[in-house]
């Protein structure tokens, strides 16, 4: 049974959702998955080698975890995977799951692994 | 102001590669410095880039003179595909192998003679730019050296 924190949690993540959420989708090769997301902590970057920098912007999606299916399956984020948000001018942005620093694509950002927050970078302007 | 040789070498070293033919399509370009956004990796940038200059005094009228050109090979790929980073290390491999001996038509002539690796990208690309941002990044140090100067 769900403690009171969990269901806190659950409800918080649905007003998130329903008051500040935006519409994403979510594919992974060929299958897809429209959901609506928080978009959690954006920043710009750079990963320099020797001279060659790439430059990058960050972006975090937080996603209900029960919500992420693809092909009726729930899934975990892979890097590779990319999410798609159309801004209000209608221009569609892509970004791509990828590891920022050696850490894991996503981690759960609740402690009642309600949600998942899903680390991407920009990969195609639109 | 007259320019710095090492830019009339890397100058001339870019328009040579663009002449060239590869295996793929690259985008090559004289660079000072090396900035993409991720976005602008997605077809293969080629960039040539002023790295150092030597020289020594071989005798009382006689140096020896070596300009230090980077050129570096950069794209976004699918970093779990082999097929697609394989295929960069070939491209790398390829521009180096049309590199060798080459003689550019800089005033004076500069000949190539030889490549190195830099430190970052020791394994012919950067593995940290793969696993950071799934992008390929090979960057080599080629030495060419002015005609008549040693």
């Amino acid at each position: 049974m769900a403690n009171v924190l969990q269901t806190g949690a659950a409800w918080l993540a649905g007003v998130a959702n329903s008051h500040a959420g935006q519409a994403i989708t979510y594919r992974r090769g060929d299958t897809a998955v429209d959901l609506t997301a928080s978009v959690g902590k954006t920043e710009f970057a750079l990963v320099e080698v020797s001279g060659a920098g790439v430059t990058h912007e960050s972006r975090d999606y937080l996603v209900s975890a029960e919500d992420l299916e693809l092909g009726g399956v729930q899934v975990t984020p892979l890097a590779g995977d990319q999410i798609e948000e159309t801004d209000a001018t209608g221009v569609t942005r892509t970004y791509e799951v990828m590891a920022p620093g050696g850490e894991p694509c996503w981690r759960w950002s609740d402690s009642s692994y309600i949600r998942r927050r899903i680390h991407t970078k920009l990969i195609d302007n639109g | 102001m007259a320019d710095h040789p090492i830019i009339d070498v890397a100058t001339a070293l870019a328009t040579w590669l663009a002449a060239q033919t590869f295996s793929a399509t690259i985008a090559v370009a004289r660079r000072s410095v090396v900035r993409f956004d991720l976005p602008d990796l997605a077809t293969c940038q080629v960039s040539v880039v002023p790295a150092d200059w030597e020289e020594t005094v071989l005798g009382r009228r006689a140096c020896k003179r070596s300009f230090l050109i980077d050129v570096a090979v950069q794209q976004k790929v699918d970093a779990d595909d082999l097929t697609v980073t394989d295929a960069l290390m070939g491209l790398v491999w390829e521009i180096e192998q049309a590199m060798k001996f080459l003689r550019l038509t800089t005033t004076p002539a500069a000949q190539w003679i030889g490549v190195a690796k830099v430190p970052g990208s020791e394994a012919g690309y950067a593995p940290q730019h793969l696993a950071e941002l799934r992008t390929f990044t090979s960057i080599r140090r080629h030495t060419f050296v002015p005609e008549g100067t040693a």
